[in-house]
């Protein structure tokens, strides 16, 4: 929790110094939120602008090969986002298995097998999706939003895969501030 | 001798008491409910207006793993409170809550909640689960529609909407919030009390009044005795 909020801090602190140097794919959708990425200190994040402001979803910092560098991996997620945003899937990010492979795809409900052509990522076979789930998008960072209702959890599971329900999960993000 | 249950036997009787007019909710969000009336075959559970009030496909799930599906239409917000009735239609028989009195409630006894958790990673079901637990304060001022009882236990999501029960086992209040202290932990769970949302419940079976016997003014100090002006005292007024 103090380490997240603290690397919380120093990002919002960088964008107000350096304001955002490279906006890859400039979206323009009306009404609702826009998923892109751009690039922030040196760094390829996907970030949401939504009607509270702008929320750096994931940070992408590995270069995986040639072909997927953090910079392709950033563009070509963040696209997908917004492709199953605008198609009306995007309801919730969980973990299943494709091919014998792990995955982590897009739902627009809980239960089922995820759907082959809502996957964002596909996962090497030794890896735990749930484990890669929450460190991609660092879920333990939220807002200290004091009482909370016992009904919605950010991440749930059903049938033994885990669910985060997007919304919900970027109501506790914090925004980053204005330049 | 007379033989008073242990804490653990009342809480085993409420639990099984709570266990049959206590429902799940699954749907486009999840909680628990409360049966807490019945007419003809239609049953009205009671449940937090923040389970239900995504519009969608919601299901009530029995005590006997019946499932029944939700008429979205039907469902009514009562008013000031976080609090809805849903209906679901039935032949079977299943038991309704009886309500208790919660102005009588004080900080420090003990009282019970139940509900279905959301489904836990290893479980892979949502399970029927039971606390008892201690109230911790009465807020004279509700917060946040209509919560007023504090009293400790573990917040599991998917329990909005579940009974709390005083050691009668009857409803006192409807379960539905938490919040975890920053710095320290600690936890306070919030229920609405049952009181507060009488006039808005139809048909409901309320319980007969139960005054506590007081074991202080039974044993430690003799009640004086209204002496009978036809017969002739035979104590100095006090029981003998």
């Amino acid at each position: 929790m103090m380490k997240s909020s603290f690397f919380w801090r120093l990002v919002t602190s960088s964008a107000i110094a350096l304001g955002i140097t490279t906006t890859i794919n400039p979206p323009t959708v009306a009404g609702g939120n826009t998923y892109y990425c751009a690039q922030l200190n040196g760094v390829y994040k996907t970030f949401v602008n939504t009607t509270r402001g702008r929320i750096a979803l994931i940070n992408w910092v590995n270069s995986y090969s040639e072909q997927w560098t953090a910079q392709n991996r950033c563009q070509e997620v963040s696209q997908r986002f917004q492709r199953f945003l605008e198609n009306g899937t995007l309801k919730y990010i969980r973990t299943g298995v494709i091919n014998n492979q792990p995955v982590i795809c897009i739902a627009n409900q809980r239960g089922g097998v995820c759907p082959s052509n809502q996957i964002l990522v596909t996962l090497p076979p030794d890896r735990d999706s749930e484990e890669v789930l929450v460190s991609i998008f660092d879920t333990n960072r939220s807002l200290d939003t004091g009482n909370v209702t016992l009904t919605d959890d950010v991440i749930s599971y059903t049938e033994g895969e885990t669910y985060i329900n997007v919304s919900d999960f970027l109501d506790t993000l914090p925004i980053e501030e204005e330049e | 001798m007379q033989h008073s249950p242990t804490v653990g036997q009342v809480a085993r009787g409420i639990s099984r008491q709570a266990q049959q007019i206590t429902v799940r909710i699954d749907g486009e969000q999840e909680g628990s409910g409360i049966i807490i009336a019945k007419s003809g075959n239609i049953y009205t559970v009671l449940t937090n207006w923040h389970v239900i009030d995504e519009s969608g496909a919601y299901s009530v799930i029995t005590v006997d793993g019946q499932r029944y599906t939700v008429d979205y239409t039907r469902v009514q917000q009562l008013q000031n409170l976080d609090l809805a009735l849903v209906e679901f239609r039935s032949s079977a028989s299943y038991e309704v809550a009886r309500i208790g009195n919660s102005d009588q409630l004080v900080s420090g006894e003990e009282i019970y909640f139940a509900g279905y958790p959301r489904e836990l990673k290893a479980e892979k079901k949502r399970y029927y689960t039971f606390q008892a637990v201690h109230i911790n304060r009465i807020l004279s001022e509700p917060i946040n529609q209509g919560y007023a009882v504090v009293y400790d236990g573990e917040a599991l999501p998917g329990m909005s909407g579940g009974p709390v029960l005083n050691s009668f086992g009857h409803v006192i209040g409807i379960h539905g919030e938490g919040g975890v202290h920053n710095r320290t932990g600690a936890t306070s769970l919030y229920a609405i009390p049952i009181n507060s949302a009488q006039s808005q419940l139809p048909n409901i079976d309320v319980a007969p009044i139960i005054i506590p016997v007081n074991n202080a003014d039974r044993i430690g100090r003799p009640k004086p005795i209204e002496p009978d002006p036809n017969t002739p005292s035979v104590c100095s007024g006090y029981e003998c």
